[in-house]
């Protein structure tokens, strides 16, 4: 029996959810409304190709030569923070975004200009833009979408940030509307979550089909040219604690285009990239031991040292970390480093039987150093970049008879002296 | 349309109602929440604390740290592991963080604002991977030493399903890596000292001022509810799991146990339950009103945040029967989002962490921070605290009750239940009881009312208000307390004991209640000698100072009159110390009496010297403890007779020009080459606090007891510490444990059977009597029964004619072995009334 002071809070929140019902009908009325109104303005090529020169003037140092980011965020992933559109954009180039490097660029550039980078950048856009969720009370039978015109929809969200979030205990059909932007002419594959019943239409005609129940599926194979295309995503399941639906789109040749993201009531993704300093991160990957240490080096190299080892578990070039992989799985979901595997070199610090235990790690602008006690006596073992994309691990030691172990393969840039000093290094050129 | 107006009317009817009226607002009258802005991008908040006046550190989910000031955030660190917690060290100056593989120091060394250093104060724990492994903390004791606790894991691993053997895997935490379900500590030095055990998923921790750890837990295996625990070293606090870590069980025990094996005996409970839902569903940290007043009227009182529920509650402790217990209370509802770490600012604001991941809480924002403040003025009406008197409670309020026509209108009504201890997920209450009030007194001011109420210990009590208005009119808005009974309060309260309770332990000096050490078997003696290193100091009869200690020609001595002191002064040092306790014939000469001395390091330090083989007195009192201090690990003694060693590394205290201690003492021991002493601090002089001094003499201790010897003294000055601690930790090899000889020792007395006689029986010293023990103990007796050596008994030898009929079997009148035997197994069998084949308190006539 509840406590007698939790029977006003009762009674209140009986009457505040009477009272959210009408508010959510009447705030979905007003979002139908603008969501009309926030489609976005057609691409115009020619202003495009102004775009791209303002573009390799100015914006590249902070977004990139190729838009994947640096200092600024990426401005081709499936992730916008401030909105997709041509509005929306042309906005932080006229105000800027508070407390960050983006200044506003509105006394550089006059506004055609700043439409022709908005433009531009649209251009080079790959997947979901302008995505709109409608949401449906669950339907019986196969999902079609010139039956939804005769739904009252329960709830319209765009989500000009390209992140999907459902509700606890979700259950019902999604509706997901939005433009799918293509970069390179192909042969495609769509491929969504196995459960319940999918349809995707691409501009108007079925190229999708899953129906769990009736094993009545269409495989998702689709030709397509570049430019922007209207998808419609039709999805819906048996009722869900924690809904997650995601979906991406997979060329012949075997790229890998996301179409949305998840999120939890608004979490950002968080994807580490290289900056000019080394950076650390103690997360859980799948593949690596529990206590690993992932060193992130400003060329894009990115070391993952066994803690127990002082080994190199495994490395990679033009690797970035995600740590969402899965915002909404109470971080539970471990993080995912995506980028090509490049050779390990040392094994561990001291041979078997030798234990080795992390002792400190000191960050050095683009090195790091790990101070570990192997068997006893201290090394000092310092990771920095090579080249482009390779990485070099020096030691600095008194190992008086325990050699560093190397992989095979490995052999040391400098041999371990007499004072147990020594380094590997697995450079671009061995790449 | 129509509709729709008369529902706009109603809600601005209610917003009104909300506003003016307490009933709704669930805020006591004066207090205020505010919203702190977050740091810049999206971030999942989880540790608080405050480093000075105007800085405050936050941890978040994603593995940053950030710090604010005057209304700015600077991110101090990023990378790291979940962070659930943050502690400022203010005599260090640096920030201590509980990353999931280990607790780390923040150092900041070019001073930009950003860390630079992490330093890796302690990893002695396992950490597999599992999501559920968290580490929650760190908070420190006044001495600097740092605590957190680590969560069990749910993916795999052993663990104790008890009689709920059918479950599904899931519901059960498991041992999933080393000291998993167990709180640690660690000093400065950052030694790993697995603490306390049975905690499950222990997502609040906190210290009280006087140096008192405390421990809430979550509901689910083997935890009924919530509740807090107030954690004593080597104590168990109700889940198994950890016990796979205890070294009088160990993970191979864990999948055989049984709940008896741990719950009479070893339990320990929740000084307060929290009841579900009511109070809370997902506990955090406690915190400690220490604002001197400037939070409100509720000065020393404990708070608490709840995740789920997204309130704060108060909670306040009695000390009754040497434990404490005591009463929670709602106090402010409707955080933004799920409360997990509060910290109170120099100004007395509450600063509440809060986020809404993990279990989805009420409050809706994904991640918040607030502060709570009173306005200091306004007292708000409120039921301020609850004692247990012996024939009920006293209730005392913040302002005077309002009387109607009559006091019997304002009387609480009382409910009390109890909750099942078992492997399965949470219990409902149980035992459930209504009770009238009895007499009843209202104090002249009006503000205490005591009730009588028909007490029962082991139970939790609801009071609850109905009806009840302050002298103004305003209405009790947090009208329920719950006391939760333990134990009951004696009709005149016991003199307090002499000593206090000793800092982190939380255990007084020679407590008979603290749990004693494991028995383990010592090395052979032959793997005990150890080569007497270069430049050691042989400590023969010219090195000591006392002639009344006679060295005999074996350069044995034995304890004599007055210390015996060496004539040279030591600081850190090693030590190599041989001893033998003659066998005592003298009955006598039992517990501290058999064969007492000590060992005394700088003539300051003692480490205890006596028999502990099957001889079993305080655990700080036995042989190897830093006497009234600090019990051995384990119990490695052999038995009188034998010659048995101490070998032993220490380190000199440092104190400061003004004699304030800097870093205490620390000193590793070895008894019989099994490790004792792990890097352990005595935590001041034997006799008193620590005193600031130089080098001093080692000594030998006089005592009265039967006699000791010693022999084989020898001594290396000034040794380096740190540089000689690794080598000496493997001085008798890698493996730093032995095996168990005996379980658990602390143990209810078996009722079936006198306790003088229990313990002439029970040879393993267990406080349990297997068969071969029970009929041991009477073959033996055979003999001496024998008296003319026949090997058989007639009436004049054996006492009780009746049962010598009954087992003569042969009808010889005479009991052979065989005969006599068959008097006492069936004796056995009807003691043992459970037929588990042993002996326990758990045995019923």
């Amino acid at each position: 029996m509840p406590g007698p002071f939790h029977k006003p809070a009762h009674f209140m929140s009986r009457v505040m959810n009477l009272m959210t019902t009408h508010l959510v009908t009447i705030a979905a009325i007003t979002v139908v409304a603008s969501a009309a109104v926030a489609q976005s303005e057609p691409l115009d090529l020619g202003s495009a190709a102004r775009g791209e020169v303002l573009y390799r003037q100015i914006c590249f140092t902070c977004h990139g030569s190729d838009l994947r980011g640096g200092i600024g965020s990426s401005l081709v992933d499936s992730y916008w923070k401030h909105g997709d559109s041509v509005e929306a954009i042309l906005k932080i180039l006229e105000t800027g975004i508070p407390d960050t490097n983006m200044v506003s660029f509105a006394a550089m550039f006059p506004e055609e200009d700043r439409r022709a980078l908005a433009h531009f950048l649209l251009s080079k856009q790959e997947g979901l833009r302008h995505l709109v969720r409608i949401h449906y009370p669950p339907q019986e039978g196969e999902l079609m979408l010139e039956a939804l015109a005769g739904l009252k929809p329960k709830k319209v969200q765009p989500h000009p940030e390209n992140l999907i979030y459902f509700n606890k205990n979700f259950d019902g059909l999604i509706h997901l509307k939005s433009k799918l932007f293509i970069q390179e002419a192909g042969n495609y594959r769509f491929h969504f979550k196995d459960k319940g019943k999918t349809k995707v239409y691409l501009d108007g005609e079925e190229v999708y089909r899953f129906h769990e129940a009736t094993g009545d599926v269409k495989d998702g194979a689709v030709r397509l040219e570049p430019g922007r295309h209207r998808i419609d995503i039709l999805h819906q399941e048996p009722k869900e604690w924690n809904l997650t639906f995601s979906g991406h789109l997979k060329s012949e040749e075997g790229r890998e285009i996301r179409l949305f993201g998840k999120s939890l009531g608004g979490a950002e993704p968080k994807v580490h990239r290289a900056t000019p300093v080394a950076r650390l991160f103690r997360k859980r990957v799948s593949g690596l031991s529990s206590k690993s240490l992932i060193v992130l080096l400003p060329n894009s190299v990115i070391v993952v040292l066994n803690s127990e080892t002082g080994g190199v578990e495994k490395a990679w070039k033009d690797a970035e970390l995600d740590q969402t992989p899965s915002v909404s799985a109470r971080s539970s979901s471990p993080s995912v480093i995506h980028g090509n595997a490049i050779p390990r070199s040392l094994e561990a610090l001291a041979g078997k039987g030798q234990g080795v235990v992390l002792e400190s790690t000191k960050m050095g602008g683009a090195s790091i150093a790990f101070r570990f006690l192997a068997g006893s006596r201290p090394v000092v073992l310092t990771v920095s970049p090579a080249g482009a994309n390779g990485y070099r691990l020096s030691g600095a030691s008194d190992f008086s008879g325990q050699a560093p172990v190397l992989f095979p393969n490995q052999a040391f840039a400098s041999p371990p002296d007499a004072n147990g000093n020594f380094a590997v290094e697995v450079a671009s050129t061995n790449l | 349309m129509k509709i729709f107006r008369l529902h706009l009317c109603s809600f601005l009817i209610l917003v009104a109602l909300g506003a003016s009226s307490a009933v709704f607002s669930g805020l006591p009258a004066g207090y205020q929440f505010e919203t702190v802005a977050l740091p810049p991008g999206a971030v999942t908040l989880l540790g608080i604390c405050h480093k000075d006046a105007k800085t405050t550190a936050v941890t978040t989910w994603e593995g940053e740290v950030w710090q604010h000031a005057d209304g700015v955030w600077t991110r101090l660190a990023e990378g790291m592991m979940d962070p659930l917690g943050i502690h400022y060290d203010r005599e260090e100056g640096a920030y201590y963080v509980a990353q999931k593989p280990e607790l780390t120091r923040l150092g900041d060394t070019d001073g930009d604002g950003s860390a630079d250093l992490f330093e890796t104060h302690t990893s002695g724990f396992g950490y597999s991977g599992d999501y559920h492994e968290y580490n929650f903390g760190p908070v420190s004791d006044s001495m600097g030493r740092k605590y957190a606790v680590l969560n069990l894991g749910a993916e795999q691993g052993p663990h104790v399903r008890g009689d709920h053997r059918d479950g599904p895997a899931w519901s059960y935490m498991k041992y999933s890596a080393p000291w998993r379900g167990w709180v640690y500590r660690s000093d400065r030095a950052g030694h790993f000292h697995p603490f306390a055990t049975g905690f499950r998923s222990p997502a609040g921790i906190g210290m009280s001022p006087k140096d008192e750890l405390f421990i809430t837990d979550n509901q689910g295996d083997w935890m009924p509810v919530c509740g807090m625990f107030f954690v004593r070293e080597g104590g168990f606090h109700g889940h198994p799991s950890g016990l796979g870590g205890h070294p009088g069980f160990g993970v191979d025990a864990l999948n055989k146990i049984r709940a008896e094996d741990f719950a009479e005996d070893l339990r320990r409970l929740p000084a307060i339950w929290f009841p579900y839902n009511i109070i809370s569903r997902s506990p955090g940290s406690p915190v400690w009103d220490t604002t001197d007043g400037k939070f409100g009227p509720f000065g020393g009182q404990i708070f608490v945040g709840d995740q789920s529920m997204s309130h704060i509650f108060r909670c306040g402790l009695e000390w009754i029967g040497e434990e404490y217990q005591g009463w929670c209370i709602n106090f402010a509802d409707r955080t933004d989002s799920g409360p997990v770490n509060m910290a109170f600012d120099a100004s007395g604001e509450l600063w509440i962490a809060q986020v809404g991941r993990g279990w989805s809480s009420k409050g809706k924002a994904r991640t918040g921070l607030q502060t709570l403040r009173w306005d200091g003025r306004t007292i708000p009406f409120e039921i301020h605290s609850v004692s247990l008197t012996p024939k009920g409670f006293r209730l005392t309020f913040t302002r005077p009750i309002k009387l109607g026509q009559d006091l019997v209108l304002a009387l609480p009504e009382l409910e009390s239940w109890t909750y099942n201890y078992w492997s399965k997920y949470g219990s409902d209450r149980v035992e459930k009881k209504r009770h009238a009030v009895g007499k009843h007194t209202l104090s002249e001011d009006r503000k205490t009312l005591e009730i009588e109420a028909p007490l029962v210990a082991g139970k939790v009590f609801e009071i609850t208000f109905k009806n009840l208005n302050a002298e103004d009119g305003t209405p009790l808005v947090n009208r329920s307390a719950f006391y939760t009974v333990n134990k009951l309060r004696p009709s005149k309260d016991p003199q307090a004991p002499g000593n206090p309770l000793m800092a982190g332990s939380s255990w007084r000096r020679n407590d008979n209640r603290r749990p004693l050490p494991p028995v383990v078997e010592p090395l052979p003696v032959e793997k005990t000698s150890v080569p007497v290193p270069e430049g050691a100091i042989q400590l023969g009869p010219d090195a000591w100072n006392n002639p009344k200690w006679k060295f005999l020609e074996d350069g044995s001595v034995y304890r004599a009159e007055g210390n015996l002191a060496t004539k040279a002064n030591f600081g850190s040092a090693r030590f190599h110390v041989e001893f033998m306790f003659d066998p005592a014939e003298d009955p006598q000469m039992k517990g501290q009496l058999y064969g007492n001395s000590g060992v005394w390091l700088m003539s300051r330090y003692e480490i205890q010297v006596m028999n502990s083989f099957r001889n079993d007195t305080c655990a700080d009192g036995q042989c190897g403890a830093f006497w009234g201090q600090v019990p051995p690990r384990v119990n490695a003694s052999r038995k009188p007779g034998a010659w048995q060693s101490y070998d032993i590394l220490m380190k000199a205290p440092e104190f400061d020009e003004a004699g304030k201690l800097v870093a205490p003492t620390r000193t590793t021991v070895f008894h019989n080459g099994v490790l004792i002493h792990d890097d352990e601090s005595f935590l001041g002089e034997t006799t008193r606090p620590y005193q600031k001094h130089g080098k001093g003499p080692f000594m030998l201790q006089a005592h009265k007891g039967s006699p000791v010897a010693f022999r084989n003294l020898w001594a290396v000055k000034d040794i380096n510490y740190e540089a000689a601690l690794p080598a000496f930790r493997k001085l008798f090899g890698d493996n730093l444990d032995q095996p168990i000889s005996r379980r658990w020792e602390k143990r209810s007395p078996i009722k079936v059977i006198g306790a003088d006689m229990v313990v002439r029986m029970d040879v393993d010293k267990d406080g349990r009597l297997t068969r071969d023990e029970f009929l041991g103990f009477w073959m033996d007796q055979f003999g001496p029964q024998d008296r003319d050596g026949s090997g058989r008994l007639d009436v004049s030898e054996f006492p009780s004619p009746v049962a010598l009929k009954g087992s003569d079997q042969n009808q010889d009148g005479l009991l052979n072995r065989d005969e006599y035997r068959q008097v006492y197994a069936p004796q056995f069998d009807s003691l043992d009334s459970d037929n588990d084949e042993v002996i326990t308190s758990r045995d019923r006539r």
